[in-house]
C-alpha cells in the first residue's frame, strides 16, 4: 500500500459526524480526505486542489449537491468522478440520470461495502 | 253558559296533561308534587310512592352539587334554568332541561316549581356533532402532517446513517483490535448524542399525531411550541430551498391546547410553503409578540399573496386554490374554528406588504 501514489477524496456533507465517518474509512486505506459542507464550498475546494473522487450528499443546508454536479458536468476544467451519498435518491432517480455519477450510496450505508468500493475504485 | 277560562279549563287537568314534567320541590330537595309525565320520566309508579323522596338522589353524581346550588337559589326567590343528567329509579340516565322559579307553599315556605323536559336526544345529537368535528380536526391534522413526511424521513435518516456508520466502524476496530478507549468513548458519545436527535423528532411526531380531543387547556410556552413544530417542518422547507426564520419574544405563555395551536401553525406553514414555491425568492417568517393583553403570532411569506377575488372565501370549508389532491380545503376553516375555541382569532392581514396570517390569542393569566 505504501509505494502507491496517495490519493485524495473530497467528501461533501453538512453533517459533521458523517464526514467524520468518511474520514475514518479513508484513513483505513491511507487516503487523504478533504471536506466541504455545501455544493459551493466544494467548488471552492476543487479550484484549489486536485482530487481523485468526490463523495457528495445531495440535500444540504446552503447550496445542495446538484450545484456541484452541474459544475462538474458543465464547468469543471477536468473530469472528476463523483459518487452520491443520499437518503433520498437511488441510481434510478430521474434527477441523477443526466449526471455522470460513478456510484449512488444510500444512507444509511454499510461501511465495509463502501470501503471495498473505495479500495477498488481508487487503487484497482 | 260557561264563559270564564276557569270554567273551560281545569288547572288540575292542565297539570296532569301537560307533556312536560311539572314538579314542586322544597329547599331540601324533597319532592312535593309531580305530574304523570314527570313520574314517567322518574320511573315512579305514582305520586304516593315518591312523595317527599329526595330528588337529589336521582341526580347523576357529577351534577348533584350544581343542582343543589340551583335549588337553593330558586328557593330563595330566583328564577333560572339548568341542564343536568338524572338517573331514573330503574337506572336509566336522561338529560333534562329545567326552567324553574320560586313557588310559595301554603306554609309560607318558598319552594321550587319547574317545567322540565327530556333533552337526551338533542344532547346526544350535539355530542355526535362534536365528536365528528373532532374527528375531522384530527384527520385534517394528520393530512397536513403528511405534507411534511418526506422531510421528517430525511431528518431521521441522516442521524440513522451516522449511528449505523459509527457502529460499523466500532465493529471493524474491535475485529482488528485497534480500538483504544479514547476512540471508543468518542464514538459512543456521538452515537448517544445522535440517538437523542432521533428521539426528539419521534417525540414531537408522537405528540403532534395523537388525538387531541381529550386534551386540557394548559399554560404553554409559545417559543417551545414553535421550536417543536419546526423540528417536524423545517427539513421539508430546507429541501425545497425555503428559508424559514422565527422570532418569538421570550416568556410568552398562552393558555391553549398545544397540539391544536401547532396544527394551526402547521397549516399556515404548509400554505406558505405552497405559495412560495411559485416564486424565486422563498422565505417564511414567524413572529410572536405581545400586543396589549393579546399574543400575536404571525406567519408571513414571500409568495404572491391571496388573490382578491378569493379573499372572502379562504376560510370557507372545502375551499381551496390548490391543485386536486394537494389540499383538503379544510385547513383554514378548521384553523379558524380552533382559534375561536381558544377565544382567539385567525386573521388574514390584507394591509401587509407580504402574505400574512395572524393568530391572536389571549395571554395566559
Amino acid at each position: 500500500m505504501n509505494d502507491r501514489p496517495r490519493k485524495t477524496v473530497l467528501v461533501v456533507d453538512d453533517e459533521n459526524y458523517l464526514t467524520g465517518i468518511w474520514q475514518e474509512i479513508l484513513k483505513m486505506i491511507d487516503t487523504d480526505c478533504v471536506m466541504a459542507d455545501s455544493g459551493n464550498s466544494a467548488i471552492s475546494v476543487l479550484k484549489d486542489r486536485n482530487v481523485d473522487l468526490i463523495i457528495t450528499d445531495l440535500r444540504m443546508r446552503g447550496s445542495d449537491g446538484f450545484v456541484l454536479l452541474r459544475y462538474l458536468k458543465n464547468e469543471a476544467p477536468t473530469k472528476i468522478p463523483a459518487a452520491v451519498c443520499s437518503g433520498f435518491y437511488n441510481e434510478n432517480s430521474e434527477e441523477l440520470l443526466s449526471h455522470d455519477v460513478v456510484r449512488v450510496i444510500s444512507k444509511p450505508f454499510d461501511v465495509r461495502e463502501e470501503l471495498d468500493f473505495l479500495k477498488t475504485f481508487l487503487y484497482g | 253558559m260557561k264563559n270564564s277560562y276557569l270554567d273551560l279549563v281545569s288547572l288540575d287537568e292542565m297539570f296532569q296533561s301537560t307533556p312536560s314534567c311539572l314538579k314542586v320541590i322544597n329547599s331540601r330537595g324533597e319532592l312535593l308534587h309531580m305530574n304523570p309525565q314527570g313520574l314517567a320520566l322518574a320511573g315512579a309508579e305514582d305520586m304516593k310512592s315518591v312523595f317527599r323522596a329526595n330528588v337529589y338522589d336521582m341526580l347523576a353524581p357529577e351534577h348533584r352539587d350544581n343542582f343543589i346550588r340551583f335549588n337553593q337559589q330558586v328557593c330563595s326567590g330566583e328564577r333560572g334554568s339548568l341542564v343536568f343528567e338524572m338517573i331514573s329509579l330503574q337506572g336509566y340516565r336522561r338529560w333534562m332541561e329545567s326552567y324553574a322559579g320560586p313557588y310559595r307553599l301554603e306554609s309560607g315556605e318558598l319552594a321550587h316549581i319547574a317545567i322540565t323536559n327530556d333533552i337526551s336526544d338533542r344532547v346526544e345529537a350535539e355530542k355526535e356533532i362534536v365528536e365528528k368535528r373532532q374527528a375531522l380536526v384530527n384527520s385534517s391534522r394528520l393530512a397536513v402532517l403528511g405534507e411534511f413526511v418526506g422531510g421528517i424521513a430525511h431528518e431521521i435518516n441522516n442521524p440513522l446513517a451516522i449511528i449505523s456508520g459509527k457502529l460499523d466502524l466500532l465493529d471493524m476496530y474491535l475485529e482488528s483490535e485497534e480500538l483504544d478507549k479514547k476512540t471508543l468513548k468518542k464514538n459512543v458519545r456521538e452515537v448517544i448524542e445522535t440517538t437523542d436527535r432521533i428521539s426528539k423528532i419521534i417525540h414531537n411526531l408522537k405528540t403532534f399525531s395523537r388525538d387531541s380531543d381529550k386534551d386540557d387547556f394548559q399554560d404553554c410556552c409559545l417559543e417551545k411550541i414553535i421550536e417543536e413544530l419546526l423540528s417536524l417542518c423545517a427539513e421539508n422547507l430546507r429541501l425545497n430551498d425555503i428559508d424559514i426564520t422565527y422570532q418569538i419574544e421570550p416568556e410568552i405563555h398562552v393558555f391553549c391546547k398545544e397540539v391544536q395551536i401547532s396544527q394551526v401553525m402547521m397549516n399556515l406553514i404548509n400554505n406558505a410553503c405552497d405559495a412560495v414555491m411559485e416564486t424565486d425568492v422563498r422565505w417564511i417568517k414567524i413572529l410572536g409578540r405581545r400586543i396589549g393583553g393579546l399574543v400575536e403570532l404571525s406567519v408571513s411569506d414571500s409568495g404572491r399573496g391571496v388573490p382578491e377575488d378569493v379573499e372572502e372565501k379562504i376560510f370557507d370549508p372545502f375551499f381551496t386554490t390548490k391543485e386536486m389532491g394537494k389540499g383538503t380545503g379544510l385547513g383554514l376553516s378548521i384553523s379558524s374554528s380552533i382559534l375561536s375555541q381558544h377565544n382567539g382569532k385567525l386573521i388574514h392581514r390584507k394591509d401587509s406588504i407580504n402574505t400574512q396570517f395572524v393568530l391572536q390569542l389571549p395571554l395566559s393569566a
